[in-house]
């Protein structure tokens, strides 16, 4: 049984976790997190989160399942004092923390996909989607959006997408407390966040190569006008993709989805 | 190249018929293209984009182009007009849009980021195609303000 109290006193951080709101159902967390954001003054740190969702939102309209009881969807505010050119890293930020989060806590060996898909065996466990409302110079308001699959069963993923997406549960066999690591990772994500406003931008780089599970393997990446496939060789300081071309040349890449090649 | 010697290429070009110049020299690359609503220009030195506009040389003109309001892209991605490939754009042209309305999705490395209309007004011109790179600064929309 999910009660409010249990998701609402795991962790207050200095910045982080301050206000968590639990809704037992909404539309996207998102969304919710984006319109409390806008009528707050200094929304930095709070925290939406929900049992379940009714239009959980993936890249560019694909919606992530998110049926009750069984997995966490969240969504964490930010006012980072960077410029919003400077964003993205908060991108790879998040990746790591959850995943850092998911190791500690259970064991599990999760990675990272470029940019930030959370991955247990090669599927996908974990979703990470940012909205961003910014001034030419300054980021008004940063809502990152965190689904994770802990103990959902494979019957309740849709049937196109159960070769390339799991559960924790399913991987391990073993149920998660849902509660507690839904604490560890806003932990995590506030000894991150502190990493960043640090201006420690490349300890947070290095600890995503530390968990990537992209690097060094044959990629495919889609983007609206290109297809390009290669070696996913680094990523920079801005955390794209750099992918070496079969003719020798690379291309940097920084929005398209994916895939890693097998074999 | 220097500011005087670009207002002397756009003073040349008042009152003829060319609507595109283009030098290249010494790394540098100027391009100077004149169209009905753009009034701003800018040279960029070291030879990466061009989209340099002259302005017109009616001084009504002028004034009326002056109006329109610039939106530009705070973020290097890639452009987005519609919130999904299967949606409807946000916004075309001649559309009346709202001060805070969202425009279009600027992307880069899964953070969305919504482009918002600073002003109250019509859509005047759609810049970018949809599913292009677009660089910071970048100008994407041209708004005429109600």
């Amino acid at each position: 049984m999910v009660t409010k109290e249990k998701f609402d006193t795991v962790f207050h951080g200095d910045i982080i976790g301050k206000e968590i709101i639990f809704l037992e159902s909404t539309t996207s967390t998102n969304d919710v997190a984006m319109k409390t954001g806008r009528k707050r003054e200094n929304p930095e740190g709070i925290v939406v989160i929900a049992d379940s969702q009714t239009h959980g939102k993936g890249r560019l309209g694909r919606e992530w399942v998110s049926p009750p009881g069984v997995n966490l969807y969240f969504t964490v505010l930010l006012r980072p004092p960077f410029p919003p050119g400077e964003a993205s890293i908060l991108t790879l930020t998040a990746a790591v923390a959850v995943v850092s989060a998911i190791r500690n806590y259970t064991g599990v060996n999760a990675g990272i996909k470029w940019p930030n898909d959370i991955l247990v065996n090669g599927k996908k466990a974990g979703g990470i989607l940012l909205e961003m409302k910014a001034a030419k110079n300054r980021i008004n308001l940063l809502a990152a959006g965190i689904g994770l699959n802990v103990n959902m069963p494979l019957y309740e993923l849709p049937e196109d997408i159960t070769s390339l997406s799991t559960s924790l549960k399913m991987e391990t066999g073993e149920s998660v407390d849902r509660v507690r690591l839904f604490g560890k990772i806003l932990a995590e994500i506030e000894n991150t966040y502190k990493i960043l406003l640090n201006g420690n931008k490349r300890a947070l780089i290095n600890e995503w190569i530390r968990l990537n599970s992209t690097l060094t393997k044959k990629v495919t990446v889609k983007s609206p006008d290109k297809i390009i496939s290669g070696l996913a060789e680094n990523i920079n300081d801005n955390g794209e993709l750099i992918i070496r071309l079969p003719d020798g040349k690379t291309e940097t890449v920084n929005a398209g989805d994916v895939t890693i090649v097998k074999g | 190249m220097e500011l005087d010697e670009i207002k002397q290429l756009i003073e040349l070009l008042k009152g003829t018929d060319i609507t595109e110049l283009q030098i290249e020299r010494e790394g540098s690359k100027l391009k100077i293209r004149r169209e009905k609503y753009l009034s701003s220009f800018e040279a960029i030195s070291s030879a990466k984009k061009p989209g340099v506009t002259a302005p017109k040389e009616s001084k009504e003109e002028v004034a009326e182009e002056s109006k329109l309001v610039t939106i530009t892209s705070p973020i290097v991605g890639i452009f987005h007009r519609a919130p999904s490939p299967e949606s409807p754009p946000f916004v075309e042209v001649g559309n009346t849009v709202k001060k805070g309305q969202v425009l279009c999705i600027v992307e880069a490395m899964k953070l969305m980021n919504e482009i918002e209309c600073d002003t109250d007004g019509v859509v005047s011109k759609i810049l970018v195609e949809n599913g292009q790179p677009v660089e910071y600064g970048e100008p994407l929309f041209l708004i005429e303000p109600a």
